[in-house]
């Protein structure tokens, strides 16, 4: 049986990444170089307000005296922060293009390439399910569909960028509320130098008509992408939102340290979806995208809702913990998430939720899937403060190794201070049974298809959390990822 | 920088004699240290600082005459220069000893514990309870085919400052049975450390923790899967009150070639005040596919089904939560051999339990 096992991680083997293309346009960079002058220059180059120059300043100042985490349970050579360019961004982008219409041809044929046909979608509306789409190439957002449908709704969906220029009171009332500019090393470092991301604001009362994204693109060498989102969802409004990403195969590694802040008032509820395939470097490990990124959900009003779903195959390391904030009382935290790696991939991911308002809950599926070299980690917090009267959490961790090479490992924190919380937390580490793997064989059914069915079947309680065309997507995405790793 | 000078003037009013070379030499390795800071990941709950300020009159090294070298870390030489009356023991092969190693009940020991091939014997670590600031460090070597049941107490006041450490390594197929209580003491450190070496060795541990009134016990396990074929079961108990804070952290990692490991670990755990805390860790590092590990952590409230059976049978509401708080910790208690010893502690733990009185007859 032992060849069985040896076919399955050559099956895995050969995995290609068919979003490692470089677009050929002219970009304007900054020099690599962090400094004050760079932080202003990105300030300036915004036409920001003083405030948030301020709010940038005040980050740069505090990231200069932490010092880089080291907990996770990933190893990667020291970053030279000096080395990265902060700003890039396509020059045809420098006359802020109105429309669509005016927006670089060469970008859209980028998308297109990516799957995301901004143009065609706009055409097609009404008769493919409608998602409105926001495209952050590099430092700049290119482009936002459905705009005037969104408007028409009272939906504010646009950059970050342009949320400051235009509606800078709520940006200023939100921003750095959930996560403060000192949080950590690499938040303190996005607040310092972000560019762009996507701004979220659903009023009152209303439930946003359609699904909305964003697409990030890395294109530009030797440069970082530090994105900023915030969603704020009013008192009884419903949004989903999603992101995916995408970066060209290179063999030096390239920096992503994002922020997202989500804020949930009474009764309202978000649901952020994240299929993140930056790219995952090559099978010896070199390359690929370093994603040092900081979520978190502040649940503030009452029976609010926040849920986190995520499909994780990318990145050469992931340090991402995406938090639920349950402040409100009778709120709700979420986190699905199946991630995998693979190669020579890292990921320290999970999750918090911090239970402070009476009879709270939580839900974590975790779902691992280590193959070849790769190491994953689930590293969770349930924290129930003495307040929190009649807290729940569920927790399942479950891990599936393919190969004798990688490893697998869970480090769930439970704090818990109130006497009438109830918290199960349940992990299980397992592999793809060569029963399993010989019963669908016997079926007739190819072992490379049978392995897919098995690591699907695996994943399901997470992909069903995922709106429905991003399930399939996540689903071929995993498949593709574990070609030739079966084993 | 906490000021350990009192442990240098406690460990300096010791007899001539007993300030041996070595002592002298692990007494500067542990001043030099300076206990662990809550910076470290294994020290995130557990301030140590509270013994730095301890009344000098608390700290007393053992006057006999002691041989331990240290080896380790601050802890492993603040014992080393504190311990006296160090048990070197070795239990022949293929014998079994009846009557259990009850080594000492000083405040500060040292133990190495050798059981040759097939041999069998009991142990039992505690100290008279009397201390103020106790420490406890034992190495224990199992050979092929050895069984040990190992029983550490920790019943003492509630004035106690306890730290205990005991490295267990397990040759082929040995076998060792591990039951831990902690009932008292204001502040307590237990490591456990498990090294199953060879194809075949079992390890079970069964531990509870009902820190009361401002307690606080921590207790750390580790146990390594370097060899296929082993088998660990761990099932931790915490019962908190009062004001009292409980600390679980228990690693288990599977070596790379450690094919075939199969591990259980299960942990409850009951909150019986607002005030008190329970922070639990159970961790898993796995570098082996062809294995069996599962883990189980759970926080919550007694059964409402079987208060209600035991309610509708007629007992009273206070006297039925006693009963299912106690049969909760008797999971673990029921595992330890030696009636005696078992019988104390039940006995112990009723009397820290609330509305016990109607539970007499279990004793």
């Amino acid at each position: 049986m032992s060849t069985n096992q040896e076919d399955i991680q050559a099956l895995v083997r050969n995995r290609t990444y068919s979003a490692g293309f470089v677009t050929d346009v002219d970009s304007e960079t900054i020099a690599p170089g962090l400094s004050e002058d760079v932080v202003r220059a990105i300030s300036a180059r915004k036409q920001e307000p003083e405030w948030l120059l301020e709010f940038r300043l005040k980050a740069y100042r505090r990231w200069l005296k932490m010092t880089e985490p080291k907990w996770a349970h990933v190893q990667y050579p020291p970053i030279d922060y000096q080395a990265v360019s902060y700003y890039s961004a396509p020059k045809s982008m420098k006359d802020a293009p109105k429309s669509l219409d005016e927006v670089d041809p060469k970008l859209l044929e980028t998308y297109k390439k990516l799957g995301i046909p901004l143009r065609e979608q706009e055409m097609l509306a009404g008769v493919q399910p409608q998602v409105a789409v926001d495209v952050v190439f590099d430092s700049v957002s290119v482009g936002t569909t459905f705009r005037k449908k969104l408007a028409e709704a009272g939906v504010i969906f646009c950059s970050i960028s342009e949320a400051v220029r235009e509606y800078p009171e709520l940006v200023r009332k939100y921003l750095g509320t959930v996560v403060p500019f000192g949080d950590n090393f690499y938040a303190a470092l996005n607040s310092a130098v972000f560019t762009d991301g996507s701004f979220v604001f659903i009023p009152k009362g209303v439930r946003c008509p359609m699904e909305l994204s964003t697409y990030f693109r890395i294109n530009e060498r030797n440069t970082g992408q530090f994105e900023r989102t915030l969603i704020i969802a009013e008192e009884n409004s419903h949004v989903s939102y999603l992101e995916g990403c995408t970066a060209p195969q290179r063999d030096e590694n390239q920096l992503h340290a994002a922020v997202v802040e989500l804020v949930a008032l009474d009764d309202a509820q978000i649901k952020y979806s994240t299929v993140q395939n930056w790219y995952p470097g090559d099978e010896n490990g070199v390359g690929g995208i370093y994603n040092f990124v900081t979520k978190r959900g502040d649940c503030r009003g009452q029976r609010s809702k926040i849920s986190w779903t995520q499909v994780e195959t990318g990145s050469a390391i992931t340090w991402k913990y995406p938090s639920c904030i349950l402040r409100g009382d009778d709120s709700v935290g979420e986190f699905y998430s199946v991630a995998l790696t693979h190669h020579r991939q890292q990921a320290d991911t999970g999750t918090k939720m911090i239970h402070i308002g009476k009879r709270t809950k939580s839900t974590i599926v975790s779902k691992g899937i280590a193959a070849g070299h790769g190491q994953q980690a689930y590293r969770g917090l349930v924290r129930v403060l003495p307040g929190a009267e009649g807290a729940r959490n569920y927790t399942q961790c479950d891990s599936l190794l393919i190969g004798d090479k990688c490893g697998a490992h869970t480090f769930p924190y439970t704090e818990i201070r109130n006497p009438s919380a109830i918290l199960e937390h349940e992990a299980t580490t397992s592999k793809i049974g060569e029963d399993q793997l010989f019963y669908a064989r016997s079926r007739g059914i190819a072992e490379e298809d049978a392995v897919s069915m098995i690591v699907n079947g695996f994943c399901k309680d997470v992909f069903k959390e995922l709106p429905m065309e991003f399930a399939v997507e996540a689903q071929k995405l995993l498949s593709v990822s574990l070609e030739g790793s079966v084993g | 920088m906490l000021d350990l000078s009192p442990f240098r003037r406690a460990f300096e009013a010791l007899p001539a004699a007993a300030q041996t070379g070595e002592r002298r030499k692990a007494l500067d390795a542990f001043l030099t240290a300076g206990f662990p800071s809550t910076e470290l990941e294994e020290w995130k709950y557990t301030n140590l600082a509270a013994l730095a300020a301890l009344p000098e009159a608390a700290l007393q090294p053992e006057a006999e005459l002691a041989s331990a070298t240290g080896h380790g870390d601050a802890l492993d030489a603040l014992n080393a220069a504190f311990a006296g009356g160090v048990t070197e023991l070795r239990i022949p092969a293929k014998t079994r000893r009846e009557e259990p190693i009850r080594p000492s009940d000083r405040a500060h020991q040292r133990h190495r514990l050798h059981l040759e091939r097939g041999s069998e014997a009991t142990m039992i670590l505690n100290t008279s309870g009397d201390g103020v600031f106790e420490t406890i460090f034992a190495d224990i070597e199992l050979e092929a085919g050895a069984q040990l049941h190992l029983i550490r107490l920790n019943d003492a006041g509630a004035d106690s400052h306890r730290i205990t450490r005991i490295n267990l390594r397990l040759s082929r197929d040995a076998c060792c049975d591990v039951v831990t209580v902690d009932l008292g003491g204001r502040l307590s450190r237990h490591d456990l450390n498990v090294d199953l070496a060879e194809p075949g060795a079992a390890i079970h541990l069964h531990g509870l923790y009902a820190p009361t009134g401002d307690g606080h016990v921590d207790n750390h396990t580790r146990i390594e899967h370097r060899a296929p074929h082993c088998i660990s079961r761990e099932q931790y108990r915490g019962i908190a009150r009062d004001k009292a804070r409980g600390v679980f952290n228990g690693m288990i990692r599977v070596h790379k070639d450690a094919q075939k490991t199969d591990s259980e670990q299960r942990i409850a755990n009951l909150i019986l005040s607002p005030g008190a805390e329970i922070n639990a860790k159970p961790e898993l590092e796995i570098y082996a596919d062809d294995v069996k590990c599962a883990h189980g952590a759970t926080f919550g409230q007694l059964d409402d089904e079987a208060l209600f059976y035991l309610r509708s049978r007629g007992l009273p509401e206070s006297t039925a939560r006693a009963l299912l708080t106690w049969t909760f910790a008797h999971e673990v208690l029921q595992h330890i051999r030696l009636e005696d010893v078992r019988s104390r502690v039940t006995k112990r733990l009723l009397r820290q339990l609330p509305n016990t009185e109607q539970l007499e007859a279990l004793q």
